[in-house]
């Protein structure tokens, strides 16, 4: 009996242990972005895939927009704008693995938006951004 | 509960050796054929590429497999995962402390893996002095080492500036084996 016990708890720990962290779908992320910006945002009115098209696209004071390295076809694969490394599609539709592991996404979040915004997003920009990015087929 | 601990004892042998084997990032030499330096206790281990063809006379390009998942991970995401031996611990040690200013990117990561990966880095770095470079001590990059400015002394700084090679960073482009590790010469193929 106890051995028994044992084997399970082992089992369980090294099943733990092999789980990547958390897979959640996009549209969750979207929703807990969502709570996320309600909580954090005064006067907030929902997310919008326009404007969320627009950050993406355009540059935000320095030399990188997001599209230069996720190219201006989010469903396309990409291309580091310095290394010139080849980077997956980043549109849900055309990548699966995008947007379902909450800490790769604050990761690059994080790097990304500091390189092209020297700050950080707000939820209100990342809702908008994964917004449009769920448009994209 | 006597009872209790000698049957969990075996358990907790098996689940110890289960951690070390997943710990253990198979330690492999310093690629370097020069002096005796290497002599003590860095015996080539099995772990090295099967199909690497240079293996008895150890050129700097010969492939070493030391890996771990993680620094294959995070350090392969932007460029190639460029192989600890090529840089000292040193400078290793200067790479991994900046990586929030990591050469006009953010590459910033949580400190557990960090300190992980910067464990793997240190331990299969290259101990040779020409891993230091003519400027700032240590060197953040292996293309400002000494070695790799002699290794690469016959190319044209025509070559450096093609378009498709873009920066001396891009070791891929030349190397058509480096995501395996290996630069032997055999496998440089120049862009047109
Ligand atoms: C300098 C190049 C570069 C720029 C600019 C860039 N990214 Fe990225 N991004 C990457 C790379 C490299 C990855 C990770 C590689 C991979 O997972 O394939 C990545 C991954 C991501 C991810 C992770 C998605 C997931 O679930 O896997 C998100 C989110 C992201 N980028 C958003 C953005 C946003 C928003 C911007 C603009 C503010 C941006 N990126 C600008 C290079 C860039
Ligand atoms: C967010 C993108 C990104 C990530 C992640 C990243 N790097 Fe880099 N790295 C760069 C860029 C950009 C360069 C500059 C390339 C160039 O000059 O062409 C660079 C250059 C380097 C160089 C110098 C190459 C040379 O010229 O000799 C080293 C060494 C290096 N990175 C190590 C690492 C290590 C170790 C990690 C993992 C902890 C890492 N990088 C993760 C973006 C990244
Ligand atoms: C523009 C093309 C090019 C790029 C980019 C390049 N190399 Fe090389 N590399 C060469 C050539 C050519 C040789 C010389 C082969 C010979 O001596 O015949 C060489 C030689 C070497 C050697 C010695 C090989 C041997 O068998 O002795 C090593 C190691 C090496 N390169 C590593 C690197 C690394 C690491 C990078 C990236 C940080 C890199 N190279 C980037 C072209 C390149």
């Amino acid at each position: 009996m106890l051995r028994i016990s044992c084997v399970t708890v082992l089992l369980l720990a090294a099943g733990l242990a092999v789980q990547p962290a958390y897979a959640e779908s996009p549209k969750d992320v979207l929703a807990a972005l969502q709570s996320e910006a309600a909580r954090s945002t005064p006067d907030f009115q929902g997310f919008s895939a326009s404007r969320g098209e627009t950050f993406f696209k355009v540059k935000h004071g320095n030399e990188w927009s997001c599209s230069s390295c996720h190219t201006e076809n989010p469903a396309a694969t990409g291309k580091h704008a310095k290394t010139d490394k080849p980077i997956e599609p980043i549109a849900p539709s055309a990548n699966a693995e995008r947007f379902t592991n909450p800490k790769k996404i604050e990761k690059w979040f994080k790097r990304n938006c500091n390189d092209v915004l020297d700050r950080i997003c707000t939820p209100q920009e990342k809702g908008d951004v994964l917004a449009y990015l769920l448009t994209v087929r | 509960m006597l009872n209790k601990f000698t049957n969990s004892r075996p358990l907790m042998a098996v689940a110890a050796f289960l951690l070390s084997v997943t710990m253990v990032a198979a330690y492999a030499d310093d690629d370097e054929h020069e002096g005796n330096e290497r002599s003590m206790g860095s015996e080539r281990h099995a772990s090295r590429s099967a199909d690497n063809d240079d293996e008895g006379r150890g050129g700097e390009g010969s492939s070493s497999a030391v890996s771990n998942a993680k620094w294959k991970e995070e350090c392969g995401s932007c460029h190639l995962a460029y192989p600890p031996r090529l840089l000292s611990a040193e400078s290793w040690r200067a790479v991994m402390s900046g990586l929030d200013k990591h050469f006009g990117s953010n590459a910033s990561l949580d400190p557990v893996v960090a300190a992980e990966i910067g464990d793997f880095l240190e331990q299969n770095a290259s101990t040779r002095k020409h891993r230091s470079s003519n400027g700032v001590e240590p060197p953040l990059r292996i293309t400002d080492t000494r070695w790799f400015k002699s290794e690469h002394r016959e190319v044209s700084s025509r070559m450096w500036k093609n378009p498709k090679v873009k920066s001396p960073s891009n070791c891929e482009v030349c190397h058509t084996r480096a995501e395996s590790g290996s630069f032997n010469e055999h496998d440089v193929r120049m862009p047109k």
